[in-house]
């Protein structure tokens, strides 16, 4: 249990997953950032990412006991955070209809206001102009490593539908980085 | 081999092809820049996003600072320290699984109404399971008497006394609750999870509405039928979950 030691103070998360509630903000506090830029990248607005990281760690809380070490923390609340974010998009895009909707095909990047830091952001800045569906398809592909038919299946969505958003948003990037 | 399709080509580099057809598709692009030229960008922009996105500066966003306050209210509920205003809250229970322990001051004034669509979408399940023994359900066992309906005397000692009167039997639901917690699916959790957040909104409500009358009869009753509320619907879970033994 390296990422314990090196970490989380020794015996937080065992005191955490005890019901200590000040145990578990000092976990909070120490990972909190790394869940909160996973959201925000994977949200259409800041707004859905703070709701996400808020579920996030309340699920984290309710679930602390199933975590019995041998993953590092931080992978396992990635992992967790990536089910809130999966199912966020889910019951939103079943709510509003447009996230993989052909209608987002057919539009142009929507202009966000997600503000990104540090530099480096060519391909990040243009990461977070693609459109919200094909936005959330490459992440999770690419950066995640899910494969298609898990995002289908994770979203609700057809298989092809996912294939779609892929092409999509990598022709979106190769064409803003070549601008 | 002809050229393959882009589409095909994509999913090569997505390892989406069966092994005969991959086996072709890198025969092929072993001997054709030109499909070479669509392929390396895809895995280059690969390379570069996870490059991009595991940097420091990116993994790494401060959350807002008052997220912890909004994940605390949720999850602990720690004993106020302005007395009165507060005093008649659910006591805070921080060791349990079960959520909603502080009542949400955020939720809308349609938290009673959802709370109530809530526990009738719950009720119709538990009817639903139980009508059908044959494929699991297990009729109602009889409830432990400590989880009788208390006796708040409908308000007329004030909030205090609704909470001093349900706050140890929904404790001892809770408890028996998290022994049968095992046996019951996900998504009943998470229904159930949902429905006790809803209810402890609309608790929330109700006592800040006592909070500037606190008196008022109409919303003390409001808030006795808060408590049988969540008393019923846990009770409810616990028959879906009885404790082992």
């Amino acid at each position: 249990m390296p990422e314990r030691a090196e970490h989380d103070p020794p015996g937080v998360l065992d005191r955490a997953r005890a019901g200590d509630v000040a145990a578990f903000e000092t976990v909070y506090h120490r990972h909190s950032a790394r869940v909160f830029a996973l959201c925000l990248r994977m949200a259409a607005t800041r707004a859905d990412a703070e709701d996400w990281a808020q579920e996030a760690w309340v699920r984290a809380w309710q679930r602390l006991g199933s975590f019995r070490g041998e993953a590092k923390f931080a992978t396992w609340m990635h992992r967790l955070t990536l089910n809130v974010i999966l199912d966020g998009m889910r019951r939103g895009a079943k709510r509003r209809d447009r996230t993989f909707g052909a209608r987002t095909l057919a539009r142009a990047p929507e202009a966000r206001t997600v503000e990104l830091p540090g530099e480096r952001l060519d391909l990040r800045r243009a990461v977070a102009a693609l459109p919200d569906g094909a936005r959330a398809v490459f992440l999770l592909h690419e950066v995640e490593g899910y494969k298609q038919r898990e995002i289908a299946e994770r979203l609700g969505v057809a298989v092809g539908t996912v294939k779609s958003q892929l092409h999509r948003a990598r022709k979106l990037l190769q064409e803003a980085l070549e601008r | 081999m002809n050229h393959p399709h882009e589409a095909l080509l994509h999913d090569f580099v997505d390892d989406e092809l069966g092994a005969p057809e991959r086996a072709r598709v890198a025969d092929h692009l072993a001997e054709c820049p030109a499909c070479r030229a669509v392929v390396s960008p895809i895995l280059g922009l690969r390379r570069e996003a996870r490059r991009a996105f595991d940097a420091p500066d990116a993994a790494r966003t401060p959350a807002p600072p008052d997220l912890w306050e909004r994940v605390e209210a949720r999850i602990a509920s720690p004993p106020s320290p302005t007395a009165g205003r507060h005093s008649a809250r659910p006591t805070g229970r921080s060791r349990g699984r079960w959520p909603g322990r502080r009542p949400s001051r955020a939720r809308p004034r349609a938290a009673w109404a959802a709370a109530v669509v809530l526990l009738a979408g719950f009720s119709f399940s538990l009817a639903y399971y139980l009508a059908r023994p044959e494929e699991g359900g297990r009729g109602a066992s009889p409830l432990p008497s400590a989880v009788a309906v208390p006796d708040a005397g409908h308000g007329a000692g004030g909030a205090a006394s609704i909470v001093r009167a349900y706050d140890p039997v929904l404790a001892e639901m809770e408890r028996l609750l998290e022994e049968g917690r095992g046996r019951l699916l996900p998504e009943t959790i998470a229904t159930l999870e949902e429905s006790l957040r809803i209810i402890d909104g609309a608790i929330g409500e109700v006592q800040d509405a006592l909070a500037s009358d606190p008196g008022h009869p109409g919303v003390l009753r409001s808030l006795e039928g808060a408590y049988q509320a969540k008393l019923r619907l846990l009770r409810q879970a616990v028959v879906l979950a009885p404790p082992e033994g």
